[in-house]
């Protein structure tokens, strides 16, 4: 019990602490001004749910608000639960986190999520991983929009240039620290983030956005949302974005990008029990850049001015059925076909994915979800002297089951769940990815957890089939960088815990640490013997041969000090030692100092008046040694009036403390960074 | 029953996380528990039905997001011994009989004053969420204070309606002419 004052009040003095020395000034939240803290009262653990037999007097002590321990996600387990309620590290970023940050771009909205390091490396290129890892191809981290995987199998990261959504029709963004194998699948290594767009019903009507300023040039959007009856609602909607450039000084890198998208929603509700989704978009966009690249022939090596061609689109499919509380399954399929061509390689790929999963209570006290999921990738690829993937064209198939029973050995009070998913890919034998999670209520304002997972990264296209060739110790030899047919799967042993509470109606914190045991990571082989062509190529192979240890955690804080002013902040930590690999330690250095130890957010919500408000932002975060970036602090800002109703006009500053600032490099293929300028732009929002 | 509550909270409570980074708005469930509750401390006329078998009919004016969740208690609840059935009108000019009539947030204020004639008499509880609802003729209007939901009556206007309004409710309520 002292023990918990203690913590709660030190967590509070932290925040208190780290707000005045992030120079954060006051502000505030809570757009309808008369909202001040969370609930509790009677209720159960879920605060956020609401007993239809409630009477009068019970229903006018109800808290309109209540607090993020009650937050809806369903991203740990595939089921509905809550942030209480969830044995993992989960964080929630809210629409009106998104909305009050200013931020355009999915990306950028990350940045609000503890243990996510996000770095832009040009004006359309990021460095975004979970818990370590980070570069321009990070490939432990799952990413998915709607349930559809969004990375790119080819190398097992995210090409965050082509993910967008309308950022308004956003419900939430979960992002889940730590392995999510089971209920994800390979590549949940890190985290899961996963992106939740509104249902169509709750988007009716008009939308129209549009602003501009000197990065975000002009950006414009239109949604209209229909209804053919009560049961079946539509969307559809286009946006629209010119960016500039990043600041290069005189090199003048021409980085700036555009791009255009169409999609649409609809949701059918047949009957009570179900319910139907399809919806679809597409997307075209050019992005400029630099790189150098390789020539056999002198210089050998020469500077590409070039504009990559981004095309492409989804359509998904998606039918549930929710037969009882404890019974219910969900049958998924979506079809995506991406295109990215550049100057010196290009690739075109479809990808078609089936998912099952069916929940079911076999026995009281065990809550039982189990599944199915096949995907199938086809690619293309079109390379050069400097890079390729051989074969050119290749099919990568997944095909995997999954089990996971969360057992109440004290109701309301303990809950242990143990799953396992078994997963075959091309590259690879059935692997098993199992998890052991433990969730303790010491009571209805605090919950602790802890979980031990194995999770793997399956091999991709870049660890098979890759080769590379770069600038070697003398004119005319190159090294030649190969994937390796036989690259094992990288796994890790992750032991994770943590603690949330939410002390007071004001004030919620939330901590969570790991330590992650990493094996087969891959590294170089040793050179082999040179090949004289001419040119001579040293050939130098991908292996499994270094291992790490990384260890860390994430603090999160909100509290709401007044009915309008309300601070959020958090606070990442992250070490790792990587050790082994061949005399080449390219991977060893890489793992050990490509992401930032420190990482600080805070975020500052400030409602002036009604129709008045004003948000700002710290960041700080630290240097980065083997991208060569030292550390910053960076801010944002933004002021908004609500002239009525229908209309809101906002003016946002993004980056403004410098007049530019470098975030990270690209260390793995010769793309030219450009730094971060400061940022204002206008925006008008118009809804009906 | 730690299940029942998750998916009970889930099937009522659809995200909609607009206010509050961290926090969850139960606005529009708690309107609809309201408005159910408002079923049970009202007394209607007896020619405001037919017969007892006629259900009691909630209608809403406008989009609003009370109306899933409304859909659900109307699912599974019943208000003196009838069937509860919610209807929703686009337009002023679509509204027909019903017992209750939520006035969305989504109508504005002019279109108040040609509804309010048009249903002047009629036994029907008009319940609105816009500020000044009540004393420009609706029964009760919604609003928010200290984190909660509260309502206010204008008891004149409930009786041009020939409701009866319990003590209860309006020992709850803040009275406004």
């Amino acid at each position: 019990m002292i023990f918990r004052r203690f913590v709660n009040t030190a967590a509070k003095i932290l925040l208190a602490c780290a707000t005045l020395a992030g120079g954060v000034a006051r502000g505030q939240d809570a757009p309808t001004g008369s909202l001040s803290g969370p609930a509790g009262g009677t209720s159960s653990q879920q605060t956020g749910s609401l007993n239809p037999d409630m009477n009068l007097e019970q229903l006018v002590q109800q808290d309109v608000l209540v607090p993020s321990l009650s937050q809806v996600v369903n991203t740990v387990d595939r089921q509905e639960s809550t942030v209480g309620h969830s044995a993992a590290a989960v964080f929630v970023i809210t629409p009106e986190m998104i909305k009050r940050s200013g931020v355009r771009s999915i990306p950028e909205a990350l940045r609000m999520a503890p243990g996510i390091t996000v770095a832009k490396i040009t004006s359309s290129t990021w460095a975004i991983s979970a818990r370590g890892f980070n570069g321009r191809f990070a490939n432990k981290l799952l990413v998915q929009i709607d349930r559809r995987v969004v990375y790119t199998p080819t190398f097992g990261g995210v090409f965050w240039d082509i993910q967008d959504v309308v950022l308004e029709d956003i419900e939430r963004i979960e992002v889940i620290r730590g392995p999510g194998t089971v209920a994800w699948g390979s590549n949940a290594v890190n985290g899961v983030i996963n992106i939740i767009t509104k249902n169509s019903k709750d988007t009716q009507g008009a939308l129209v956005q549009s602003g501009g300023g000197n990065y975000q040039q002009d950006f414009n959007t239109i949604r209209y949302g229909g209804r053919v009856n009560e049961d079946f609602t539509w969307n559809f909607w286009g946006k629209q974005f010119d960016r500039n450039r990043g600041w290069s000084g005189p090199e003048f890198v021409r980085d700036g990008w555009r791009q255009q998208r169409v999609g649409f929603r609809t949701d059918w509700t047949p009957t009570e029990e179900d319910s139907v989704l399809v919806q679809g978009n597409l997307y075209n966009g050019y992005d400029g850049e630099r790189f150098d690249n390789t020539i056999p022939f002198p210089p050998f090596s020469e500077v590409e001015n070039d504009r990559t061609h981004v095309s492409g689109g989804d359509i998904q499919f998606r039918w549930s059925r929710d037969i009882d509380e404890d019974t219910g399954w969900q049958f998924q399929t979506y079809y995506l076909v991406r295109r990215r061509h550049l100057s010196a390689w290009a690739e075109d790929r479809d990808m078609w994915d089936v998912d099952f999963q069916y929940r079911f209570s076999p026995a009281e006290y065990h809550q039982v979800i189990a599944g199915a999921n096949y995907r199938h990738n086809q690619d293309h690829e079109r390379g050069g002297f400097s890079f390729m993937l051989i074969p050119n064209s290749f099919l990568t198939q997944w095909a995997s089951v999954f089990a996971e029973d969360k057992m109440t050995l004290l109701e309301d009070e303990m809950y242990f769940t143990l799953g396992c998913r078994l997963e075959y890919n091309t590259f690879g034998k059935f692997r098993a990815e199992p998890t052991a999670r433990l969730l303790y209520l010491p009571s209805d304002r605090a919950s602790m957890w802890a979980a031990v997972s194995r999770a793997i990264r399956n091999p991709t296209r870049f660890d098979t089939g890759i080769r590379l060739r770069t600038s070697g110790p003398a004119p005319a030899v190159f090294f030649e960088f190969l994937g390796n047919p036989n690259f094992e799967p990288e796994s890790v042993i992750a032991y994770e815990v943590g603690y949330r509470a939410q002390p007071d109606d004001s004030f919620s914190w939330d901590i969570a640490g790991y330590i992650n045991d990493y094996r087969k990571l891959r590294g170089l082989g040793a050179p082999g013997a040179p090949i004289f062509l001419p040119p001579v190529l040293i050939p130098i192979e991908l292996q499994n041969n270094i291992s790490a240890v990384s260890y860390g955690a994430e603090l999160t804080a909100t509290w709401q000090i007044h009915d309008d002013w309300q601070l959020f902040g958090s606070y990442s930590l992250f070490e790792i030692n990587a050790v082994g690999g061949g005399p080449d330690q390219f991977f060893v250095d890489q793992y050990n100092g490509s992401t930032a130890h420190n990482n600080i957010y805070l975020m500052s919500s400030w409602d002036l008046s009604d129709t008045w408000r004003f948000d700002l932002i710290g960041r700080y975060m630290d240097s980065v040694s083997f991208a060569g970036v030292p550390k910053y602090i960076e801010s944002d800002a933004r002021l908004t009036w609500t002239a009525s109703d229908n209309l809101e006009i906002s003016l946002i500053g993004q980056n403004i403390l410098n007049p530019h600032h470098l975030e990270y490099t690209d260390f793995e293929l010769g793309l030219y960074d450009t730094q971060v300028r400061r940022g204002v732009y206008g925006m008008i929002t118009w809804t009906h | 029953m730690a299940c029942l509550a998750i998916v009970l909270g889930g099937n009522l409570a659809p995200v909609r996380a607009w206010q509050g980074d961290g926090y969850i708005n139960r606005e529009h469930q708690l309107k609809a528990l309201f408005l159910y509750n408002f079923g049970h401390y009202v007394e209607w006329p007896a020619q405001a039905f037919v017969d007892a078998q006629q259900p009691f009919v909630i209608g809403l004016l406008g989009s609003s997001p009370v109306e899933s969740t409304l859909r659900e208690i109307a699912a599974t609840r019943q208000i003196a011994g009838r069937g509860i059935v919610v209807k929703r009108f686009d337009s002023h000019a679509d509204v027909t009989a019903c017992q209750i009539l939520f006035v969305s947030r989504a109508i504005t204020v002019e279109h108040f004053d040609a509804l309010i004639e048009d249903l002047r008499g009629l036994p029907v509880l008009i319940v609105g969420e816009r500020e000044g609802f009540a004393s420009r003729g609706g029964c009760v209007n919604f609003f928010i204070e200290s984190n909660k939901i509260r309502f206010e009556i204008n008891r004149e206007e409930a009786k041009q309606h020939n409701l009866r309004m319990s003590a209860k409710l309006l020992a709850l309520a803040r009275i406004v002419q």
